[in-house]
């Protein structure tokens, strides 16, 4: 939860800390954005950093790795990883913007996980993990699954401790695509409206509780993964699951690996590692709402 | 079967893998990692089997041979394809080494 509001009366960067992210990120001139940022996350604590050392000499802060700022109504990111500024006018935007760039941040601070562009919900105490690309409609099922009642780890990228193999969350809510697809059933559309939390013309944050069935489980809550399922969507496929040879998730979930520092081998391994011991399923469907029915009974039967 | 030597596209050549890459094996699959590069091969039932035949270098024909004996459900013509395919392609990317016949 955000800390301590400062006074942003003046043009000057004021530092933040993303506790447990050990670098400081800057907000110029938009203390509301760190607000709704702060809204969007679970399990974090937002703290400005001059309350943290307030004897420490202003020369002696260190530099924010990510950067935004107000330049009239829009907003400027800059970071450590950006070849060159980005600028974005929706709120929605910059948040989205800020996020991914403080995901690479911890991404390269927490080196003992591999990162998966994945979904993961948790079921009795287990999680599935959906390892696919974006615009696969993996965004919008996980807010079909909480909906249902699962607990939502991750709708982006889902990280998995290497010398455990647990999976931990993210503690970020899900981020939907605008506008909704035609097939969505009208109960599901009304729901995710219900609980748009900020939104653009293009994508709309999913506010949830944080405790109880349906809620954002917070940053670094680490479950064991139950079941990974391969997500094939397809007009014409007979609903069902079906089991997924273990090589075939290993493709599909290096294909998906996140931008981490692990050696191709040391992947491999980690891969071999995770599915050893876990089931991998190949979910077929042609509708969300089959996809929820199906995924619930998979974990009943794990 | 057609005559090995003739199916070998370029004759007289002898492949062989190369020894110091990185295998992975995953039930009847296999992974294959280039350290150079970094690069990720996976290998089908098939494909593993024809890398495991490379540990001794040998013509096309005489990979076709072996492979089509472990395979007899699966047809000769198709075998051929494969293996040249499978030949050719990790040539390229450097996973196996294509040396004349005789060559030192």
């Amino acid at each position: 939860m955000l800390q301590e509001r400062p006074s942003l009366a003046s043009a000057n960067p004021t530092l933040y800390r993303f506790h447990p992210f050990s670098q400081p990120v800057s907000f110029t001139d938009c203390a509301e954005l760190v607000e709704h940022i702060a809204a969007r996350l679970a399990g974090w604590r937002v703290t400005p950093r001059h309350t943290e050392k307030p004897g420490e000499e202003p020369g002696e802060e260190p530099a924010a790795v990510i950067n935004v700022a107000m330049r009239g109504p829009k907003y400027v990111l800059t970071s450590d990883r950006l070849d060159e500024e980005e600028v974005y006018r929706p709120t929605a935007h910059i948040i989205c913007a800020f996020l991914v760039e403080l995901l690479d941040a911890i991404n390269a601070e927490m080196t003992d996980s591999l990162y998966l562009h994945a979904g993961a919900v948790e079921i009795d105490g287990k999680l599935i993990v959906y390892p696919a690309s974006g615009k696969t409609g993996k965004s919008t099922l996980t807010a079909q699954m909480a909906r249902a009642g699962a607990r939502i780890h991750s709708d982006d990228v889902v990280p998995i401790h290497l010398s455990t193999g647990l999976g931990w969350s993210m503690g970020i809510e899900t981020r939907i695509r605008l506008p909704l697809p035609d097939t969505i059933a009208p109960e599901t559309r009304s729901w995710i409206e219900a609980h748009q939390a900020i939104a653009s013309h293009r994508m709309a944050y999913i506010g949830l509780a944080r405790t109880g069935p349906g809620s954002l489980v917070p940053f670094g809550e680490t479950r064991p993964i139950g079941a990974f399922v391969r997500l094939n969507r397809a007009e014409d496929v007979t609903p069902g699951l079906s089991p997924c040879p273990r090589p075939d998730m290993i493709r599909q979930m290096y294909r998906q690996h996140f931008r981490d520092k692990l050696s191709s081998l040391d992947l491999i391994t980690c891969l071999d590692n995770v599915t050893r011991n876990t089931p991998c399923w190949q979910l077929n469907y042609s509708g969300g709402e089959q996809a929820v029915e199906l995924m619930f009974k998979l974990a009943r039967e794990t | 079967m057609a005559d090995p030597d003739s199916i070998d596209p370029r004759k007289g050549t002898r492949y062989q893998r190369h020894d110091s890459l990185s295998v992975t094996i995953v039930e009847d699959d296999a992974f294959i990692v280039n350290p150079d590069n970094q690069d990720i091969f996976h290998l089908n039932a098939l494909g593993r089997a024809i890398w495991n035949v490379l540990a001794e270098a040998m013509s096309a024909g005489d990979v076709t041979g072996v492979i089509t004996e472990a395979f007899p459900d699966t047809a000769p013509e198709t075998i051929e394809a494969d293996v040249l395919a499978f030949l050719t392609r990790m040539e390229k990317r450097g996973l196996i080494t294509g040396t004349p016949d005789g060559a030192a």
